[in-house]
């Protein structure tokens, strides 16, 4: 008797266990606990909104609307530089019109969209005398412009064939050896909407207006008719550790010789010239953030 | 007679001890989440399961009758903490998949084995934990915090 008295006071242990081990104290097979402002509510009563038919999460504002018919793809069919596919369904990017990214640089490799060919074979010559010998797979491109080099010894010329642009490429002095997304501890970074510069200098939430709300304004910049307001680029962000590793400090855009520098999604930043870094205007290569001049 | 009931309860308890604590082993998920309409009404789910499989950050109730799954967004690091904005996630629930259009929103994640402090805050995030807010499009509040319980690359 006394070892089944022991073994009735370890069932009685173990109750609580188990209670505790079964999420939100529910019945059956529903696991959560409703609760309406952090009130307790009684672990029995199903949550105010729960979806019918059953446990999960509470998304009924944000799904329902999915399941209506959406009316907003007929008015695509009345965009301008359709010529070719007015009998078509619109379902592709090739009717949309232009947003404008034609006249800006871009933030990519720079040389997208704008009929230049990087010739692959001239990456990475060092000049460190000046001189821009031709390089193999180079010919007929009419570059014998030198470029300015600041003594880094970390610039690369970038000939572009067809025409006389030449483009300084500053490779960056921290994570130029890091390879790809290396300064991102190798995780791809991707902007994303509704953040100014995809939130590649901070999470300033993008507003109704298209500014950044709540984000201090660093000037302006007006390029091709537009006009660019630039924020302050908030601490810790990717865009402060680019800043940090070519040792540049942002300044109010606006200004005489400064560093302008054109981020992912029409941002841009300002900056004063250092020894790593000329004044001028480029783009940033968010992969490597590499600054290349524009 | 008495000596077969005693085996009997013995062997019923000992079966039930094996389950009890196999349960207790097996429902470790202690993420929290926090959903908030915006008419007010909150849903609070505890013992939610949190998973990094694929570079997607997925959140089960605990009943797996639910799961939100954030597959994109932009991320970097502060320091040890990966910090995210989320930009796409979906809800696969009740049988069906649907998009969940985020706003805005923030995913601190310490993938380390030792508590980090976030950048100029005085918050620290457990080790192999998550800390996460967010607002959908139709303004929706969702945070999330808890352990991770599964990384799979």
């Amino acid at each position: 008797m006394k070892r089944l008295a022991a073994l009735l006071a370890l069932v009685t242990l173990l109750a609580p266990m188990t209670a505790s081990a079964r999420p939100g104290g529910g019945g059956g097979g529903r696991g959560f606990s409703g609760g309406g402002g952090g009130r307790p509510a009684p672990a029995a009563r199903p949550a105010p909104q729960r979806p019918s038919g059953g446990g999960g999460f509470n998304f009924n504002n944000d799904v329902r609307p999915q399941q209506r018919p959406q009316p907003q793809q007929h008015p695509q069919v009345q965009r301008p530089n359709n010529n070719a596919n007015m009998n078509r369904p619109n379902n592709g990017n090739g009717n949309r019109p232009n947003t404008g990214n034609g006249n800006r640089p871009n933030t990519g490799n720079g040389d997208r969209g704008n009929g230049n060919t990087v010739n692959g074979g001239n990456k990475n010559n060092n000049n460190g005398g000046n001189k821009n010998n031709n390089n193999g797979g180079n010919r007929n491109n009419g570059n014998n412009n030198n470029n300015t080099n600041v003594n880094n010894g970390n610039r690369n010329n970038v000939n572009v064939s067809g025409n006389t642009v030449n483009r300084t490429v500053v490779n960056n002095p921290v994570y130029a050896s890091g390879g790809a997304w290396g300064w991102n501890h190798g995780v791809a970074w991707a902007p994303a909407p509704y953040y100014w510069g995809g939130g590649f200098w901070g999470a300033m939430a993008i507003g109704a207006t298209s500014a950044a709300v709540g984000a201090a304004v660093y000037g302006s910049i007006v390029s091709n008719n537009t006009t660019y307001t630039s924020y302050q680029v908030q601490p810790s962000s990717p865009g402060a550790t680019f800043l940090s590793s070519y040792q540049l400090t942002q300044v109010q855009c606006g200004g005489s010789n400064q560093v302008v520098v054109y981020g992912p999604q029409n941002s841009v930043i300002c900056a004063n010239p250092n020894n790593l870094v000329q004044a001028g205007n480029y783009t940033l290569n968010t992969e490597t953030l590499t600054l290349t001049s524009m | 007679m008495k000596v077969r009931l005693f085996r009997f309860l013995t062997a019923t308890l000992a079966a039930f001890a094996v389950f009890t604590i196999s349960v207790t082993l097996a429902a470790r998920a202690d993420g929290t989440a926090r959903i908030q309409q915006t008419n007010g009404t909150v849903n609070v789910y505890p013992g939610v399961k949190i998973q990094i499989i694929h570079n997607t950050l997925a959140m089960t109730t605990a009943d797996g009758s639910g799961t939100l799954m954030i597959y994109r967004a932009a991320c970097a690091y502060q320091g040890d903490v990966l910090v995210c904005l989320p930009t796409g996630a979906t809800l696969v629930q009740g049988g069906s998949v649907n998009p969940i259009r985020i706003r805005q929103g923030t995913v601190y994640a310490n993938l380390t084995n030792e508590a980090q402090q976030l950048s100029l805050s005085t918050m620290h995030i457990p080790a192999r934990s998550i800390v996460m807010a967010l607002t959908t499009q139709k303004g929706t509040y969702v945070t999330l915090s808890g352990t991770i319980d599964k990384v799979k690359k």
